[in-house]
């Protein structure tokens, strides 16, 4: 069995964070940067799978060289194999541009029975690697997943259930397939001190976009569809106003501006 | 000329879907309410009166492909009968719902064109020619407005309540049935069953009202006051991650980073202190009314009232209050 999970590295704050000519994110070099608080539920799911059916799990990230850093946090949580694309005509991608990085890192990594990332990533909350991957590999996705009730990749079938709007919905699929996790899935695990200390000696190879099959025009800014014109902090509170009184009487207040606004 | 915009509807409980409503009578706004300008799009297994639904809402035309495998929604069949139909009739903007299915497609769809999609957008507005999403990144800590250069079809995925949903007016439209082109054979995902969530039978994402509590409520029993309070204003009870944590309630009813986004009309936050990830889910909130007994609690910075007390006094008493003006 072979998993392959997408990690992203994400400032932690969006405090440097700006927006450059080309429209696209980009973090500046001072602030701190982490793992997405997502992608550790997602090595988790990978792992567990490896638990039950053997085989390996390979971390792969798109982004800067120092990205590095969250592949050999995903090697210390047990990922077995860890690869970082980057290139410079590759900076400045938008999650559509991105997808065909890892659509691309993908396919050169061979025979996958499964890909996992998470729902949304933290910083663009742009919901659109999982379904983007899903077409451009030409295999089914199965997005928003918090349990995954069967994986049988002898017979190439997977049953999982979805968290969407209402309810939970019970879905089959045909390996290989994308599966986008959501946080409720699993708690992760931490890294063992000697996992941290094996990883840490690892050599985490780096691809180009030649590498995977890409060509610039396609990736990077000239190939990112969707551009930001602005990205600022929401307009501030309009101040809290406050009421005050015994229980029957704040309820009244309350009660009457309400109404009285048509709130409801 | 007005450029065309596509609506691509969900169906709800009972007919369209509340969110595609508001989407089509926000699609009626951006085409200056050229109603022709306006296409409902409408997959399913049948399409009874989905065409006057959609028309009441703002659509001057609507297209139905019906076919038993559309019954449930599967991205491979959507994205084929819509990106089929898009090739042929070239749409200009297609919105779609952000719902979970909704998004998945939106994004799908867009990438079989060769583009992407703006996602989760609460405002829409043209700019000149360009049509511009705004939608919130991490977590609701910045806004951002993009622009959508995909080639062909635009794509936006529009936030549920963001938009008023319109009067309903006009209908008597017929709808236009093309026959979808599927792929050949099974999909390649099956939808085996739906369970419901439990108790909350109100979706938070579609609910006017929020109540939501926090571990102020002190233990699972506390909840009691939030149900009542959200039963008389026909609300759905949401909740912190701490009390999800603790078992208090089911993780469904989990309100912030790691939970649900929503963006009811009103949203009362009873014995929650306000920590940002739960901003995160709730900020938007068009009106915010928090109850805490700390009154130099976070969750006053982004309320519009509040109120410095302890919540088993406060919840009863809010209770009896709108019982008594609602029910009358
Ligand atoms: C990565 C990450 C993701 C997270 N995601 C989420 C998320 O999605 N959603 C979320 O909610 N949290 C999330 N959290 C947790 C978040 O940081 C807070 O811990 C959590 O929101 C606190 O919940 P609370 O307000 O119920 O509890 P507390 O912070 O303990 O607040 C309880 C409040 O109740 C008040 N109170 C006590 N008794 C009463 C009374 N009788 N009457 C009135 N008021 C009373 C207290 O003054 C206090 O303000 C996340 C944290 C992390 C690290
Ligand atoms: N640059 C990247 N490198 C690797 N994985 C990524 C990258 N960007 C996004 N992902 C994956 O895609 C998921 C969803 O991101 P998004 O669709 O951009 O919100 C993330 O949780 C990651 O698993």
């Amino acid at each position: 069995m072979k998993a392959i999970v997408f990690v992203k590295e994400v400032a932690e704050t969006p405090d440097g964070v700006s927006v450059t000519s080309d429209g696209q994110l980009s973090s500046g070099e001072g602030g701190a940067f982490l793992t997405d608080p997502i992608d550790p539920y997602s090595i988790e799911t990978a792992l567990q799978l490896k638990d039950k059916s053997g085989g390996e799990v390979i971390a792969i990230t798109a982004g800067e060289p120092r990205a590095e850093k969250i592949l050999k946090e995903a090697l210390a949580m047990g990922a077995d194999e860890a690869f970082l694309v980057h290139d410079e005509a590759a900076s400045g991608s938008d999650p559509y541009a991105t997808a065909r990085l890892l659509a691309g890192a993908a396919k050169k990594s061979g025979d996958y029975d499964i890909i996992v990332v998470g729902e949304r990533a933290a910083d663009d909350n742009s919901y659109a690697i999982g379904p983007a991957l899903g077409q451009h590999l030409d295999i089914p996705v199965l997005t928003y997943v918090n349990e995954v009730r069967e994986f049988d990749p002898e017979n190439k079938k997977i049953r999982v259930v979805r968290s969407i709007d209402g309810g939970s919905q019970v879905v089959e699929a045909t390996l290989p397939a994308v599966i986008t996790v959501v946080k409720g899935i699993h708690e992760p695990r931490y890294p063992s001190l000697m996992g941290i200390r094996k990883a840490s000696k690892r050599e985490v190879p780096v691809w180009s976009i030649a590498d995977i099959g890409e060509e610039a025009e396609r990736v990077g800014p000239s190939g990112s569809p969707t551009r930001m014109r602005s990205f600022d902090p929401p307009p501030p509170p309009s101040g809290c106003e406050m009421i005050e009184g015994t229980p029957e009487e704040v309820a009244e207040q309350l009660v009457g501006k309400i109404m009285d606004k048509k709130i409801l | 000329m007005a450029q065309s915009i596509w609506v691509i509807g969900q169906r709800g409980k009972s007919g369209i879907s509340r969110a595609t409503r508001e989407i089509l009578g926000k699609a009626n706004g951006l085409a200056g309410g050229d109603s022709s300008a306006v296409t409902g799009v409408y997959c399913g297994a049948s399409a009874d009166g989905v065409a006057d639904e959609m028309a009441q809402s703002g659509a001057g035309s609507v297209i139905t492909m019906t076919d038993p495998r559309l019954e449930t929604y599967t991205a491979d069949f959507y994205v084929s009968a819509i990106s089929h139909l898009a090739g042929d009739r070239k749409p200009d903007v297609i919105l779609i719902a952000a719902t979970a299915d909704g998004r998945e497609l939106a994004a799908a769809l867009a990438t079989s064109f060769g583009g992407g999609a703006v996602q989760d957008c609460t405002e829409l507005e043209w700019d000149g020619d360009t049509l511009l999403g705004t939608r919130a990144c991490f977590g609701g800590n910045r806004t951002a407005v993009v622009e959508n250069c995909s080639p062909g079809a635009k794509v936006f995925s529009v936030r549920p309540n963001s938009f008023p949903v319109p009067d309903a007016g006009g209908g008597g439209v017929s709808a236009e049935e093309v026959a979808p082109v599927l792929p050949e054979g099974d999909p390649r995902v099956k939808v085996l069953e739906f369970i419901p969530d439990a108790g909350g039978t109100i979706n938070l994402l579609d609910a006017d009202v929020i109540v939501s509590g926090g571990r102020g409520l002190g233990k699972a029993e506390g909840f009691k006051v939030i149900q009542d309070l959200a039963d008389v204003l026909g609300g759905a009870v949401g909740a912190s991650r701490a009390v999800v944590d603790s078992g208090w309630i089911a993780y469904p009813h989990q309100v912030g980073q790691t939970g649900k986004t929503v963006k009811p009309k009103l949203y009362i936050a009873l014995g929650i202190s306000g920590a940002i990830q739960h901003l995160a889910g709730m900020r938007t909130a068009d009106t915010i009314v928090a109850v805490n007994k700390d009154e130099n609690a976070p969750i006053f910075n982004v309320a519009h009232y509040g109120i410095v007390g302890d919540l088993f006094e406060i919840a009863p008493a809010l209770t009896a209050k709108f019982r008594e003006v609602l029910q009358g």
